[in-house]
């Protein structure tokens, strides 16, 4: 009965549609006539409609011959279709050009229409990141987003990348936002990093990413950007999106390569050229006492021709230009990438392979790592998709440098040589019987001949990664997700110091094995409706399981039996180790939702909740729940704006908070094993420096932010500006407490600090001709104002790093700017006179002062592209202004005589040290010579107020103010460096029509070849030594590296 | 559908609940044991003591050794060494070393051997060995953290107060009392003990020998609390052989970072090639020379050859020349000039100036040597100043001093390969000091130079008895250098440590307002009572 009655609607409804017309097409991307899928084709003024399959065709059913279809497309100008009474219409849709409208990757892997987003997000593409022929992905988008600041370390393309969003919010920790690729959590974190003592930087897991399969790089900057991450995202969330078949029908082939040469590009030569060698203005009396090699407290160049060296041979006394750039070489990077992709209506699957072949301006140092990945998707009918994706890669680092105080770090074993002395003789490195020949007369610098010759280090990465991810869809409102992803690599490296290698003469071998592993699980539903009215809701709830492992394994070899050999069965003092800072578990499960709703694609509010559960927090810690909220409102669609200049304007507001918990295994006692006897008997100890705390609680951050977006004339001009304040409350801390507690440090929920700040970007594209010549430029400004609220058991300041030189400290000081550099001052009377003792040398303060402050006082970027037909010819300049550097290598030029300040006050005393000599070397007769107050003399008062007239020896002067206050070594670290700069060329079809080729780029690019700007004489202001919070301190850099090559790329 | 939902929902809610079960499991330490034996410690600290050569470099063979005028030459003595200072931080390298290493594990051997019956000699022999690893610390600083220090674990005390030196001596007292009538014969013996391998009666004469030690340091201060230290020592018991001696026995491996079982000191001088620069000082040279001291060249010895004392690369010319030290404050290449010829071994051998001096010998800087912590030698010479003193009926005092100069004779040849001293060469050194002399003054001052001469390589014990008796007198110096116009007189106190001002400023403070109101290093600690 029912069904009949259902039967005459039915009937009614066939009538109706007797004059219908059906309309077949297709619609494809103008840019490169790829098919677009997924598609929307709707019917203007009527109800119903379409959209296109895998390989982008359509079927719909039109009223009449005048119907007007209106396409559409995520990313793309919407267009308007008449159909004529064609039976079949190809369409072309253009891509977006204007940033504003375009499509982003969002939490979870979601892409939405920026305009719905409540909170800020920077972007980069393909282009940004490939084609400068910079190998680590990440490090390519320097200068190129606001409010991210992103550095390397001195060691160069295999060190790590530190990334900071939006200044620092956890005392403790890398503040390194959480890395996302393709929706599933990577492996990143430090592998391995110097400090004040020496070490190497291991690289991070980012390193590894090919920036040739990089599609796409979204950052979200916020807390409600990321709350869906959870726990790790605390620092914001780097989302990666891989290159993938989709929208590709057939066989493509893509070949890029890249050859760049690489140069170094600091020379220490801000360097006085008038002494050498020597002290006192004089020659060094022995070959002996010649081996200090590192003193320039000699006579004039003018005075001598030659100089007895130390292996008793006289060598030219004159000053050599390039001197230290002769020992490094000019490295070549080869980095070539072949992908193939394929696919039809239902499966589409892309394969590629890798390699980069480098070797560094660091003499035997270099690089190779293959990388295979493949990833797939295939529609197993309507309603089930699969994805899968895996990737392997192999990578092998040779020599990589050591830095700071490593007795092996090549930047101190060059650092301040007497400009005559030509490093090339330090070739002679080792005695016939194979000892060490100390030249700098100095137990930690080796000879950097030694160190490249007698010492080596590798290490082998393998890692595999791969995902599956499975989405079925049950109906147009409701679609399920499940995705199982795992990261996992093997770390092997072994570092190797021959017999006699100084400070650790028995000779050593150190293998470590590091395996980590990440799993992840997650389920989630997506529900998207139309309420009532103009209302439209998009919900989603899910779970997460994310599984973390680490194990570390140190083996040490000392005493070595037969030199040269560097396998462990050759030492005969073998231990082995667990370090208890690697071998932790970590596992966070969450739950987490999200609801948008919408209002006539003006208005969008979401809502966004998580709780976590945290293995690293006690029981009574370990759950933790957390809520954000975003606005935005897209005005320019709710007003008319067509007679004003504004084409797009959009407010946006959202408050959010991310809780995070702590790093594994610091909730309980331990004690370790040393591997160690002493006489038979073993040796064991309270395990680490760190008070364990059973009761640590999360710690929370809280961020508002409220920001615009606008477009004018027609989007040539775009404005993207954002406010923030974030604070961040229980920040978990390894807080340093006074040593005799009997630890360093105390783990405790003891700081709050604020981070306040605007990003702004802003975009313009002056020219744009209708014969293709267009010039668009684009800049980003940061400023964020990082301060420590409050500390802990009273203290006033927390200390981030320390040097040993010269006793300097990073410190956070309640209710400062974090980053202050603290140390002794020199003594200053009340009227701001340096106090100079009675023995002629500078008094200094009894307590540590402010000497000035690591935060930048602002970042930012430009870039310029000029394009027209195949050429495009781009540049980014990368500016930093502010942010003070201590400079460990300018001290050592001032405390070895290099400094051209030393100068002053030379010739006395050298004059007097003459006389003196000459005294003595005369048998002592007759009265020693006076100095009659021939030297140096500092100026400023005596303790009496008086001024100064002691004369003192320049050198001691020096020594004793480099040993005693950083303060004159502390420069502003801004710079202004031109970035990249490259010149594209997509060849003519023209010339290639009869090749089976699709398309022939070339271009010749460079990076960092030119510092426009810096304070820092000597260094690059970027020569940071670790990726720590302790940035500030520079110590024994090595030089940094300009580049410059070629690339071509090809399709197939 | 939504019923299924729903129900995956609730599923998944109570799965992640059931999840986290593992939790606590996953965040344990795989490298770590919740409890460890007191004796892998034990063993550690006194490794530790005298096997670390990034801190006995600084503290001692930097600025202890040289002040008192045993070593110089070396670059490293300048951070101190020449009662003046070109990096300040060397003064704290033992104050931020032993804190959060000894001292943190050596309490928590007392806490968690306190109530064990099994354990009563580990406990005992630990609270001895805190108060020689504290007594060294007051007696360099003065003031230190003390009753709440190394509790940030166990009481959570991040900030501990700075206690008087005059209530710490008070409490070392009480400690070695209760520590050595703690010790008993017929429980277990002190496993992992490198000193005595847990003898416990030598364990006893060791607590007493201390307590002998500290009461005489407080002579200047408060003499009837001295005697009455000193009485209550010699009644209890201190060393009398060779074999009482407390000595790490370190092994023969190289320097490397976190690697303390090689001695320390030998592993500074083994850093670099002839010595590292470290010379013997003319000041101790000539006074073994002129008492025919038969252990000259067991401390000290002539090499030719720029290489590591000990290799085949240097020629050992002990003896053949003239026995050269430095003058005190002075650079290995200051005062130049080659020495010339000596009558080497084989024949004639040029000596040049960087070989002139003597330097630490092949047997003190053996990796293997010992370190003497407190020795037999010491007991006597202290005995022979309580005999002095006429105190506890010691008589004799030239009876205890030569019977140091006799055991002090003998622990030399400890040293490995070092050669027995002859009996004969014993009674020649001794007879420098016949007829011993019957006036106060003038036996104290050869007790307590033949005290500091016996104190060679333990800088901070020769400058805390330096402190209190004034012997052996030192060569006021000016540094050859000659950069210090004005220099200094001879401090009395080490620096504290510059972190101290902002980790626990509050503390720090009350101490430097007791101290006069600055890190002054010419400000007496409590005992050293100025006339």
């Amino acid at each position: 009965m029912h069904k009949l009655l259902l039967l005459v609607p039915m009937a009614l409804l066939s009538l109706f549609t007797y004059a219908q017309v059906k309309v077949e097409g297709d619609v494809r991307d103008a840019a490169d006539g790829q098919p677009l899928s997924g598609a929307t084709i709707l019917i203007k003024g009527k109800t119903g409609g379409a959209s296109t399959n895998s390989t982008g065709k359509f079927t719909i059913t039109v009223p009449d011959n005048k119907a007007v279809l209106v396409i559409s497309s995520l990313g793309f100008v919407t267009k308007e279709v008449a159909v004529n009474g064609q039976a079949s219409i190809s369409i072309t849709l253009s891509r977006e050009e204007s940033e504003l409208r375009s499509v982003v990757v969002t939490a979870l892997n979601i892409k939405r229409q920026k305009s719905a987003l409540g909170y800020a997000v920077a972007e980069a593409t393909a282009k940004d990141i490939a084609g400068f022929g910079e190998t680590n992905a990440m490090q390519s988008l320097a200068g190129k987003m606001a409010g991210v600041n992103i550095s390397g370390t001195t060691a160069g393309p295999t060190g790590s990348t530190r990334i900071t969003i939006r200044g620092v919010r956890e005392l403790l920790g890398a503040n390194q936002p959480l890395f996302v690729i393709d929706g599933v959590p990577a492996v990143n974190g430090n592998i391995g990093s110097a400090n004040q003592n020496g070490g190497f930087d291991l690289g991070d897991g980012l390193s590894d990413i090919n920036p040739n399969d990089v599609e796409s790089i979204t950052v979200l900057k916020g807390a409600s950007a990321a709350a869906l991450y959870g726990s790790r995202a605390m620092n914001g969330v780097v989302l990666i999106t891989t290159k993938g078949g989709r929208n590709k029908k057939g066989i493509g082939v893509e070949f890029s390569s890249n050859m760049t040469i690489d140069k170094v590009n600091t020379k220490l030569d801000e360097v006085q050229k008038i002494y050498g060698q020597g002290n006192n203005g004089m020659v060094q009396r022995s070959a002996a006492e010649a081996s200090n090699i590192t003193s320039s407290w000699g006579p004039k160049y003018t005075d001598n021709d030659t100089i007895r060296q130390r292996d008793g041979s006289l060598r030219p006394y004159k000053y050599l230009e390039n001197n230290m750039q002769n020992f490094f070489r000019n490295g070549v990077t080869w980095l070539n990438t072949v992908a193939v992709t394929g696919g039809n209506e239902n499966a589409n699957i892309r394969a590629s392979y890798s390699n980069i072949s480098s070797t560094d301006v660091n003499p035997k140092a270099g690089f190779g790592r293959n990388t295979f990945t493949v990833r797939g998707e295939a529609r197993l009918t309507d309603k089930l998709t699969v994805e899968a994706k895996g990737s392997l890669l192999f990578e092998n680092v040779t020599n990589r440098p050591a830095l700071t105080d490593d007795v092996n770090n090549i930047g101190n074993g060059l650092l301040a040589i007497a400009g005559n002395f030509d490093q090339a003789w330090l070739q002679e490195f080792a005695n016939p019987d194979g000892t060490y020949i100390n030249y700098t007369g100095n137990n930690y610098r080796a000879n950097p001949y030694w160190t490249i010759n007698r010492t080596t280090n590798n290490s082998k990465k393998q890692r595999t990664n791969g995902s599956l991810n499975v989405r079925y869809k049950f109906n147009e409102k409701l679609t399920f997700q499940a995705s199982a992803g795992t990261d996992f690599y093997t770390f092997d490296f072994e570092n190797f110091y021959d017999k006699y290698t100084p400070s650790r003469d028995g000779g050593i071998l150190q293998l470590r094995t590091i395996k980590m592993k990440e799993e992840n699980y997650q389920a989630m539903f997506n529900y998207n409706t139309p309420l009532f009215g103009d209302f439209k809701l998009n919900a989603m709830v899910g779970g997460n399981i994310m599984r973390n492992s680490n194990s570390n394994v140190f083996t040490e070899g000392k005493e070595i039996i037969v030199p040269g050999k560097n396998i462990i069965a050759n030492f005969s003092n073998v231990r082995v180790n667990n370090p208890p800072e690697g071998n932790t578990d970590r596992a966070i499960h969450s739950v987490f939702g999200s609801a948008e709703l919408s209002w006539k694609d003006q208005l969008y509010t979401t809502f966004q909740a998580r709780n976590d559960w945290s293995s690293t927090l006690p029981k009574n810690n370990w759950s933790y729940f957390y809520p954000a909220v975003d606005m935005s409102w897209l005005a320019s669609n709710t007003f008319d704006l067509s007679n004003t200049p504004i084409s797009y304007a959009k407010l946006r507001a959202s408050w959010g908070k991310v809780g995070s918990d702590a790093i594994p295994g610091n909730t309980a006692f331990y004690y370790a094993m040393t591997g160690l006897s002493i006489n038979n008997k073993p040796m064991g100890e309270i395990l680490g420096n760190v008070i364990p705390n059973d009761n640590i609680k999360p710690q929370f951050k809280t961020s508002k932010e409220i920001g615009f977006e606008m477009g004018f004339l027609k989007d040539r001009i775009s404005v993207d500006f954002t406010y923030y304040d974030e604070k961040t409350d229980d920040a978990i801390v390894m807080l340093p407490i006074a040593q005799t507690s009997g630890y360093n440090f105390a783990m405790l929920n003891a700081a709050s600090l604020r981070n306040k700040g605007v990003e702004l970007l802003l975009k313009f594209t002056p020219l744009k001709l209708s014969n293709g010549l267009r010039w668009d430029l684009s800049f980003n400004y940061a400023k964020n104002t990082n301060t420590v609220e409050s500390l802990a058991q009273g203290l006033e300041a927390y200390v981030a790093a320390e040097a040993r030189w010269a006793g300097a400290t990073i410190t956070g000081d309640v209710g400062e700017k974090f980053g202050s550099i603290k140390g002794l001052d020199y003594k200053y009377d009340d009227k701001g006179n340096k106090v100079i003792g009675a023995d002629g040398l500078p008094l200094f303060g009894d307590n540590p002062v402010v000497l000035g402050n690591t935060t930048p006082d602002w970042t930012g970027g430009a870039t310029t592209t000029l394009s027209y037909k195949g050429f495009e010819f781009r540049a980014v300049v990368d500016i930093r202004v502010g942010g003070d550097l201590f400079s460990m290598t300018n001290m050592s030029l001032y405390a070895q005589g290099q400094a051209p300040a030393t100068l002053e006050g030379r010739d006395g005393w050298n004059e007097f040290s003459r006389e003196y000599r000459a005294w003595q070397d005369g048998g002592e007769i007759g009265p020693a010579p006076t100095q009659n107050n021939r030297g140096y003399i500092a100026a400023g008062v005596k303790e009496d107020g008086t001024p100064n007239d002691k004369a003192v020896s320049p050198s001691t002067y020096w020594v004793k103010v480099a040993n005693n206050t950083p303060k004159p070594f502390i420069y502003d670290g801004g710079y202004v460096k031109l970035r990249d700069i490259g010149l594209n060329y997509t060849l003519p079809k023209s010339l290639y029509k009869r090749l089976p080729v699709q398309n022939i780029t070339v271009g010749v690019i460079g990076r960092n070849l030119w510092i426009i700007s810096k304070n820092t004489p000597n260094i690059d202001p970027e020569s940071n030594y670790n990726n720590g919070n302790g940035q500030g301190f520079e110590y024994g850099s090595l030089p940094g590296r300009k580049r410059y090559g070629f690339n071509v790329l090809i399709k197939l | 559908m939504k019923c299924i939902q729903y129900i995956i929902l609730a599923g998944s809610l109570l799965a992640f609940q059931a999840c986290t079960r593992d939790f606590e499991e996953l965040n344990k330490n795989k490298a770590g044991y919740n409890e460890l034996d007191a004796q892998y410690q034990f063993a550690k600290v006194q490794a530790d003591m005298s096997g670390d050569r990034e801190d006995t470099w600084r503290y001692d063979l930097g600025i202890a050794s040289p002040m008192i005028q045993h070593l110089g030459g070396s670059w490293w003595t300048q951070h101190g060494g020449m009662y003046q200072v070109v990096e300040k931080s060397h003064w704290f390298s033992h104050w931020e070393t032993t804190y959060p290493r000894e001292l943190k594990n050596l309490q928590d051997i007392i806490d968690k051997t306190a109530d064990d019956p099994a354990q009563v000699n580990m406990h005992a022999a630990a609270r001895i060995l805190r108060i020689l690893v504290y007594s060294k610390l007051t007696d360099m600083y003065g003031d230190i953290p003390y009753s709440q220090a190394a509790k940030g674990f166990t009481d959570k005390i991040y900030l501990p107060k700075y206690d008087t030196q005059e209530e710490i001596y008070k409490d070392f007292f009480k400690e070695l009392d209760e520590a050595v009538n703690e010790l008993n014969a017929s429980a277990p013996a002190v496993a992992g003990d490198v000193f005595y391998d847990g003898n416990v009666a030598k364990w006893k004469k060791l607590g007493n020998s201390l307590r002998l030690r500290l009461g005489f340091r407080l002579t200047k201060r408060d003499l009837a609390e001295a005697k009455k230290q000193v009485e209550a020592a010699i009644s209890k018991g201190v060393m009398t052989d060779l074999a009482d001696i407390a000595m790490t026995k370190h092994m023969d491996i190289t320097y490397a970072a976190g690697e303390n079982r090689g001695n320390g000191r030998s592993q500074v001088f083994k850093a670099e090639p002839r010595s590292s620069g470290f010379r013997l000082v003319r000041t101790l040279v000539d006074t073994m020379s002129m008492t025919s001291d038969p252990r000259l060249y067991i401390f000290g010895g002539t090499y030719v050859g720029d290489a590591f004392i000990g290799s085949s690369g240097v020629v050992d010319i002990s003896g053949y020349m003239p026995p050269l030290g430095t003058v005190p404050g002075a650079m290995a290449w200051n005062l130049w000039g080659d020495y010339g010829n000596a009558n080497g071994p084989n024949g004639p051998i040029y000596v040049t100036q960087n070989d002139k001096f003597l330097q630490p010998s092949k047997y003190v800087s053996a990796l293997n040597a010992p370190f003497f912590h407190l020795t037999t030698a010491e007991v006597e010479f202290l005995l022979a100043e309580a005999a002095l003193r006429n105190w506890g009926g010691v008589t004799g005092a030239e009876t205890h001093f030569k019977r140091g100069l006799q055991l002090a004779c003998e622990a030399a040849a400890l040293y490995p390969g070092a050669p027995a001293v002859p009996q004969a060469d014993i009674d020649d050194f001794k007879a420098h000091y016949t007829p011993f002399p019957t006036n106060f003054d003038q036996a104290m001052k050869a007790i307590h130079t033949q005290m500091w001469v016996n104190f060679f390589l333990n800088g901070t014990e020769a400058y805390a008895n330096w402190r209190r008796t004034g012997y052996p007198l030192l060569n006021k110096f000016t540094s050859v250098e000659w950069y210090s116009a004005g220099a200094p007189d001879f401090p009395r106190r080490f620096f504290y440590p510059e972190s101290e001002v902002i980790q626990n400023p509050k503390n720090y403070q009350d101490a430097i307002n007791r101290l006069g109101g600055a890190n002054d290093w010419m400000k007496p600690v409590w005992w050293d009572k100025q006339p």
